[in-house]
């Protein structure tokens, strides 16, 4: 204001200007400067304001760049280790309107909602109404055959654009490993989410042919297959809620085959939300039962608990702070371990956890693998359930497979190291050009895999896993039947049947594991036990895909 | 044709005192506004159902028309353009009336008249001869006290005022008070008139806020421009956040197919968005360049009134200028003022062509009485 008041003096002073140029040039080259100043000020904030949008729009093309080139994915295919198609792209036209050329807005969505009915009336209406709205689409993937329907009818203002489509032709085989994609074609789950990284994934605005190769799966669709039909099969016949299957080389950890049932259809998003049908395989941990003495036996091998000739008094039941543990068909006197294993005895077993003790058991756990989760690129499972305090009664009853819960997949994995000569097993799915290359640990003594391996191939020979026996290709395999948790106690009524098997047992190539949720059979309480549902089912799985995957049939002395 | 100082025909004359720096400026800008034109207006008028390069062809044939304007009104003395401005500020408070009682709609808006099948906005026109007009009369208050010079001055600016207040043309009456305003304080107008002005310009603006609904309507439109996806505003402020500093390159816009008003009052949006924000500095500095040389040569001027009235034409092109980028930019709610030179549009064209030729003409150096040093900091070489 100072100034502004010096000018005002300066130009009163000066009102006869003509006469003395010199002051008036002077009074008024101060406003004038003010004037330049304040335009200065105006223009500099408009330069600032300039500045300011372009900043923020440099932010956001560097957070956000792929957000803005093209909608839709362009994906590779997924084949099976032979090359056959498992998921691919293909183009589907999606309708869409311009409402600046609708010319009649009532006609345009009666001739659409007679070809779909289930369009939402009040809204097209709304956005076709509205001149400005270049593009509103009306349908994702419209069948080529309706589209030409559509177009015939000649409606001003609808068009079509190509949007790619990912399409299952084996419909659900495979469905929880391929996972599924959302409706810009980006993958969200399974095989599906990892490939999301693959550099034959590009933006596209439109659908176009990916010619980059596809991904190989080490699945084979007819193990697959083989897997998935026995199972349903057994969840039929036993009246099963579910059943899981998982089939894997024991050597380089490839999976041949892997399922979880009932199973889902990576198109339908409704199966894929479906609580009863989730992933049990990987994605759920259960406690296991007696398949769990194999660690135990494994454990009082390797680290020299007991002398492998070693026999264990069976015949009271263990008593450990307020438990009491006993057999389900009692045995007077002493048995061997492998006839712990035969018997399934629980007392045995629980004897052999609590000579071992609970840091011993634990540390073992820890190397074997079966206190963290299987977290690899492709294959990921849920992290296992332990004890909240690991003491003397979770130890005994660890020993024979309560108080620890794991998924099926992760204990299959640690079943093979514990048959291939005790190396660590790192599972795979997708198939590498060459022989995998992995480090190879080894978990547990040679010697010890190859006198568990006696015990399983003795096991199915006279013991419970009879029904898995296929005369020719050597099994071996242990049973298991858990009492099913549910969130609050053992419901009692329901168990959980597994059998882990691995073939040819004198040089072990594959592993299987088979696990049936609630099995209902008619007949006794016994004709639900694994023995009778999960050991039967993997045999003839094992019937049907050893010749698939080259195991040598071979005359057998027994059986 | 070489001209030389010895040669005293006109053209020659003319082109030793112009001020030729702003006539290149003004020239640059006239050949951007052409070349934008080429991105902004074929979305426009294919929408309007007009042949793609309708618009192109009319800015074309306006620019042209245009530079011939600023250079027949830049030939005349400060007399004759005195005299235009007279004659010019007659016939157009008429025709503004005229508009009033028969005028036509466009854009919802009466502001057009219609003359030989050729639709005219007087309101456009009518500025500069306003401007030269006061900027006369402020300095005949300095000069001569026998006359009126202060009702006139005041009477020149209620009577255009009033008129386009009728016409509900805000953004003009902002404009031409704020120039007006500007020159009485130039002509050394007392501190309690200046504040008592700027006091009536704040309740005059609640006043319309209050009453008038297109004022609020776009006032509205401002401030809650981030809710609404599809307004003008939104739409203009992405074209300077999409095209960042460098810009999407010319042809690669997107947002100005949405713009309704892309060829005129949102050239400047289309401009950042093909051609980026540093494009948009270098034209903003053109701007700057012109108005600055314009206050220069005032200072070197003798005569109050062509001082006063070359100022007023500068802060017109300035603050149009300005007024239209701070719109683009979201600084100020949505008013339909061109900008300068790059709008398409003949009245505006006509309008920008007469107050640029009546700057370059007032602005001539002429022989003078005695010798004054220029001003330092708006420094005209000789």
């Amino acid at each position: 204001m100072n100034t502004l008041a010096v000018g005002t003096k300066n130009a009163q002073s000066s009102r006869v200007a003509t006469r003395q140029p010199k002051s008036q040039v002077k009074s008024i080259a101060l406003r004038v400067f003010i004037i330049g100043l304040s335009i200065t000020v105006s223009f500099t904030v408009v330069a600032v304001q300039l500045i300011r949008l372009a900043v923020i729009g440099q932010n956001r093309q560097n957070t956000n760049t792929s957000q803005t080139i093209g909608e839709f994915y362009s994906r590779p295919d997924i084949v099976d280790r032979h090359g056959r198609l498992l998921a691919t792209d293909i183009a589907l036209p999606a309708l869409f309107a311009d409402s600046h050329l609708i010319t009649s807005v009532d006609e345009t969505i009666e001739s659409i909602k007679n070809i779909f009915p289930e369009l939402n009336t009040t809204k097209v209406r709304r956005a076709l109404s509205d001149k400005n709205r270049r593009y509103y689409l009306l349908k994702r993937a419209v069948a080529p055959r309706v589209a030409e329907t559509i177009n015939a009818m000649g409606l001003p203002g609808l068009g079509f654009r190509s949007e790619p489509k990912r399409k299952y032709p084996n419909v659900r085989l495979a469905g929880h490993l391929l996972g599924y994609v959302d409706s810009y074609n980006y993958g969200v789950t399974g095989v599906e989410h990892l490939l999301n990284r693959n550099k034959g994934v590009r933006r596209v605005d439109h659908a176009t042919v990916n010619t980059a190769s596809p991904l190989r799966l080490t699945i084979d669709v007819r193990t697959q297959y083989a897997l998935e039909r026995e199972l349903i099969a057994g969840i039929k016949k036993f009246k099963a809620k579910a059943a899981t299957g998982v089939l894997f080389e024991v050597q380089n950890g490839e999976i041949w085959a892997a399922a979880s049932l009932p199973g889902v259809e990576p198109a339908n998003i409704n199966e894929m939300m479906d609580r009863s049908r989730r992933d049990r395989l990987a994605s759920d941990a259960f406690e296991l039962g007696s398949v769990f003495r194999l660690f135990t036996l494994a454990m009082v091998m390797d680290l020299d608990i007991v002398t492998p000739k070693a026999l264990v008094d069976v015949t009271n039941p263990i008593k450990i702070e307020s438990f009491v543990i006993s057999d389900e068909n009692p045995f007077a006197g002493k048995l061997s371990l492998e006839q712990i294993m035969i018997r399934s005895s629980n007392v045995g077993s629980g004897i052999l956890a609590e000579a071992t003790g609970s840091e011993r058991q634990h540390s073992f756990f820890e190397r074997i693998g079966l206190t963290r989760a299987i977290n690899r690129e492709d294959i990921k499972t849920i992290s296992p359930v332990l004890p909240k305090t690991w003491g003397a009664a979770e130890t005994v009853s660890i020993g024979f497979g309560y108080g620890i819960a794991v998924s099926p997949l992760q204990f299959a994995v640690v079943f093979g190291s514990m048959v291939n000569g005790g190396i660590s097993i790192i599972p795979t799915l997708i198939l590498q050009p060459s022989n995998r290359v992995f480090s190879k640990q080894q978990l547990i003594r040679a010697k010890t895999s190859s006198r568990l391996r006696d015990m399983l191939r003795q096991n199915v020979l006279d013991g419970r896993g009879w029904r898995a026996n296929v005369v020719g290709y050597r099994v071996g395999g242990i049973t298991g039947t858990a009492d099913l948790a549910n969130d609050v106690n053992y419901e009692g009524n329901s168990v959980i049947t597994s059998f882990a098997a691995t073939f040819p047992i004198d040089k072990p190539r594959f592993a299987l594991m088979i696990t049936f949720f609630d099995p209902q059979p008619k007949g006794t309480k016994a004709m639900r036990s694994a023995e009778n549902t999960a050991a039967p089912v993997a045999g003839e799985v094992i019937r049907r895909v050893a010749p698939l995957v080259g195991v040598e049939k071979r005359a057998e002395m027994r059986g | 044709m070489t001209l030389s100082r010895g040669d005293h025909s006109l053209l020659s004359e003319w082109w030793f005192t112009i001020d030729r720096l702003q006539l290149y400026a003004i020239c640059t800008l006239m050949l951007v506004g052409l070349i934008i034109s080429l991105a902004a207006s074929p979305s426009v008028a294919v929408d309007k159902g007009l042949s793609t390069f309708y618009f192109v062809k009319y800015h074309a044939i306006f620019a042209v028309v245009g530079m011939v304007l600023i250079f027949v009104i830049s030939l005349q003395s400060p007399r004759t353009i005195r005299r235009i401005s007279l004659l010019l500020y007659i016939v157009c408070v008429l025709s503004l009336i005229a508009v009033l009682l028969w005028g036509s709609k466009i854009n919802g808006t009466l502001r057009w008249i219609f003359i030989f099948g050729v639709s005219f906005k007087p309101s456009e026109i009518i500025k500069p001869a306003f401007v030269v007009l006061a900027g006369w009369a402020f300095a005949e208050t300095q000069i001569r006290k026998d006359m009126p010079a202060l009702p006139i001055a005041i009477g020149l600016y209620i009577t255009l005022s009033g008129l386009l207040i009728m016409q509900s043309d805000l953004g003009q009456t902002a404009l031409i008070t704020i120039v007006w305003g500007t020159l009485f304080f130039l002509a050394g107008l007392s501190l309690i008139w200046y504040i008592s002005f700027i006091s009536i310009g704040i309740v005059s603006i609640f006043v319309n806020f209050k009453s008038l609904p297109y004022f609020r309507c776009s006032f509205d439109q401002c401030f809650t421009f981030a809710t609404n996806e599809h307004s003008q505003m939104r739409q203009a402020y992405r074209s300077f956040v999409d095209g960042g500093f460098l810009g999407r390159g010319p042809g690669a816009g997107t947002i100005k197919i949405k713009l309704p008003e892309a060829h005129t009052d949102f050239i400047f949006s289309v401009v950042a968005e093909e051609y980026g924000v540093l494009s948009c500095l270098v034209l903003l500095g053109l701007y700057a360049f012109i108005i600055y040389r314009a206050l220069g040569c005032a200072l070197i001027e003798e005569d109050p009134g062509i001082c006063y009235g070359i100022i007023g034409l500068a802060l017109l092109f300035g603050y149009q200028t300005l007024i239209n980028m701070s719109v683009n930019v979201g600084l100020l709610p949505v008013k339909s003022m061109a900008l300068p030179l790059l709008s398409a549009g003949g009245s505006s064209m006509f309008g920008v062509s007469t107050t640029l030729g009546m700057l370059l003409g007032l602005s001539r150096r002429r022989p003078r009485t005695t010798y004054t040093r220029p001003n330092l900091f708006f420094n005209v070489d000789s």
